[in-house]
């Protein structure tokens, strides 16, 4: 007697401790647990609910199959180390040491808990986002199927279509009904042992392809017809467009050449110093103004499509250097160095090349006439992936405080006030020559680094 | 020689008479006409040397107009158009026009095109016809190799050696397309390397010499990303 109580005097000693800790330990992970349950997904800058990438996309289900597993698992293992410690202890078999046994099984529960605290945390932020029961696999699956099926039957994005709406309607219907038909020839075949009697969904499935046919034969007919009537009403709009061109062009260069040529008749004349300013204010101007209305015409016939192009096999590193060495005299007589890169082969693309002139000159002397003084104009040329690009960059000599968008807008000009040259459509008329010629076109402005990016496919 | 007389005829009684009073200014005779029909009988009663002709006209358009005169004259024609179009200039030029401008034109631009092409229609016959072995010849270019001269419309014009050279290479060949390097070669005689520009700079250069606007060369034309030529006319 004495000697159970002593054996039970000294477990209780061993294990009053262990107790005591066990308690204060599980207070405390509550505790945490508690806290981490309040905090997880907030953040101290705002109160949104923030989701943990990687983690929080695991779906609900199979974190709640997970945790279920590892706590069961983690049972499983614990009952299982204490029934050996507890078998070789009573045989007083010195096999399991307590330490061991403490060790193995304090290490199951810190992989347990992490592995559930993990998902338990996660779980909690989908609570607060109100996202748990959405985000599982099974919710995604019955979604997914249902969504298949309601887009099956939904024609809500032929609403502007009523010609295809009906065809789609009438396609459910012949599914239906075929598929309905089907599976009562075999209930009948079946039902009856009569082939006779199988025939009369046959029968009715042949009215339903009839009634099928013909209706959409009518529909087609009108889609047809509708087709048509809006492909000759676009060639008809096309057509006013280029006359409205070409006449609005023709009436405003009639009087043009009346005002130049009198102009030019009027500064042959014996007149006052104070009126000979005056003609050649009016000839500067009217010059000018030839050159607006003539960029303005490119400009319409080549944003309207009705540019005609000339297109061959060229060289647009040979281009660039032709269109320099046209330009040579504006260059040297600029405070502007021109470095280029170009490529050492011949460059081969299919294009037109007068207009592709047109294009560089325009880009290289606004370049020229909007460069800070002193500074160089970068022409680089690089070859990829049968995709030639060609940038040329430069630095502004004032603030651009306009987007590279805007700068494209018909009439924008980079500096207002200080040129009295040139229509503001150079650039508008390279975007748009780049375009008609089967090339691409793009403006980046960096601080006062004004870019622009041509691209071109090549051809061998 | 008796002052060239010039049938101008244009819809618009304004630049009719604009182009009359240019004309007159430099010393030619000048008759008007407002559409194709009158230009017609204007030019039944009168002997007429150079004609200057508006496409877009009532009545009669330019265009059929020259095909008329085309069937009993050949005097030079210049059309006028306020069509800027490439395939409209070359349509004119096809069907029998010895020059195209387009509205808005310059005037001086207008008058040289005028001297140009009376001085080569007056001074045709006597000239050319003669020893035309060593001359080459193309429109209103006349090269010289021999004597290494070289007139435009009857003009002399003053090259450089290897403009010269170049020009000749050109009109050798009058209507084939010349790479830079090729001309390099044939003119420098020696491996071309890097030449695109040195090429580019000596035609500016020549055109800037015998063209009436080198920005609208009627002669030597650049094929962008290609090379060189002289139009073959």
């Amino acid at each position: 007697m004495g000697e159970m109580q002593h054996q039970w005097e000294s477990e209780r000693a061993r294990f009053l401790p262990m107790l005591l800790a066990i308690i204060i330990f599980s207070v405390l992970a509550l505790v945490n647990i508690i806290y981490l349950i309040i905090v997880t997904g907030r953040r101290p800058e705002d109160d949104e609910v923030h989701l943990t990438p990687y983690m929080d996309r695991i779906y609900s289900d199979i974190q709640l199959v997970i945790m279920i597993f590892t706590l069961s698992m983690w049972f499983y293992g614990l009952v299982n180390l204490l029934q050996q410690y507890r078998y070789s202890s009573s045989r007083g078999i010195v096999g399991m040491n307590e330490y061991l046994m403490l060790i193995l099984s304090g290490t199951l529960t810190v992989i347990g808990s992490i592995i559930c605290g993990l998902i338990l945390l996660s779980m909690v932020r989908k609570i607060k986002a109100k996202k748990l029961l959405k985000h599982s696999l099974i919710f995604a699956i019955f979604h997914g199927i249902s969504k298949f099926i309601k887009s099956f039957f939904d024609d809500s994005r032929f609403s502007h279509f009523p010609l295809t709406k009906s065809l789609n309607r009438r396609q459910i219907i012949f599914t239906v009904a075929s598929g309905s038909m089907v599976f009562l020839s075999l209930v009948f075949v079946m039902a009856s042992r009569s082939f006779l009697v199988g025939l009369f969904p046959v029968f009715i499935e042949s009215i339903i392809i009839f009634w099928y046919f013909s209706e959409n034969k009518r529909t087609f007919e009108e889609i047809n017809q509708g087709f048509q009537s809006s492909l000759q009403e676009q060639i008809k709009s096309e057509q006013m467009k280029v006359d409205l061109i070409t006449n609005v062009s023709h009436d405003l260069k009639t009087p043009l050449t009346s005002i130049i040529s009198y102009v030019d008749l009027l500064s042959k004349e014996e007149l006052p110093e104070s009126a000979k300013d005056y003609v050649n204010i009016l000839a500067d101007k009217s010059g000018r103004l030839k050159n607006i209305v003539s960029d303005l015409f490119d400009l319409a016939k080549s944003t309207s499509g009705n540019l005609t192009l000339d297109m061959e096999r060229l060289d647009l590193r040979k281009l660039i250097e032709q269109t320099l060495g046209d330009m040579e005299d504006e260059i040297d007589r600029s405070d502007i160095r021109i470095r280029t890169l170009l490529s050492e082969v011949p460059v081969h693309i299919y294009s037109d090349g007068k207009k592709l002139y047109r294009v560089f000159q325009n880009i290289i002397g606004n370049a020229l006439k909007y460069s800070l003084q002193g500074t160089r104009v970068f022409i680089d040329m690089v070859a990829e992936n049968n995709i030639v690009s060609v940038t040329i960059k430069n630095t502004a000599s004032y603030d651009m405080d306009f987007t590279a968008e805007e700068v494209l807008q018909r009439f924008s000009r980079g500096d207002e006030s200080r040129t009295t040259e040139g229509s503001g459509l150079g650039l508008s008329i390279a975007e748009s020559f780049t375009w008609a010629c089967g090339g691409k076109f793009k403006v980046e402005i960096d601080g006062d680094q004004f870019k622009v990016k041509l691209e071109f496919p090549m051809v061998g | 020689m008796d002052t060239a007389k010039i049938l101008v005829a244009d819809d618009d009684r304004e630049i009719a008479g604009a182009i009359e009073k240019l004309l007159v200014r430099e010393g030619y005779e000048v008759i008007k006409a407002y559409n194709g029909m009158e230009a017609l009988d204007a030019l039944v009663s009168n002997q007429v040397q150079l004609i200057v002709l508006d496409i877009m006209m009532p009545k009669l358009d330019g265009l059929s107009t020259m095909m008329r005169i085309r069937d009993s004259k050949n005097i030079p024609i210049i059309l006028l158009s306020a069509k800027s179009e490439d395939s409209d200039k070359i349509l004119g030029l096809s069907m029998g026009a010895d020059d195209y401008v387009t509205k808005p034109f310059n005037p001086q631009e207008l008058v040289a095109r005028v001297r140009s092409q009376l001085r080569r229609y007056l001074q045709l016959g006597d000239k050319d016809s003669a020893n035309s072995q060593s001359k080459l010849i193309v429109g209103g270019l006349c090269l010289d190799a021999e004597k290494a001269e070289l007139s435009v419309d009857g003009d002399p014009v003053k090259l450089t050696a290897k403009e010269f050279k170049i020009l000749e290479f050109l009109m050798r060949n009058a209507g084939c397309v010349f790479s830079a390097e090729q001309i390099y070669e044939r003119v420098w005689q020696e491996t071309a390397y890097s030449v695109e520009n040195t090429v580019m700079v000596h035609i500016r250069r020549i055109r800037e010499k015998i063209e009436i606007n080198p920005k609208e060369p009627k002669y030597l034309k650049v094929v962008w990303g290609i090379g060189y030529k002289i139009e073959k006319i």
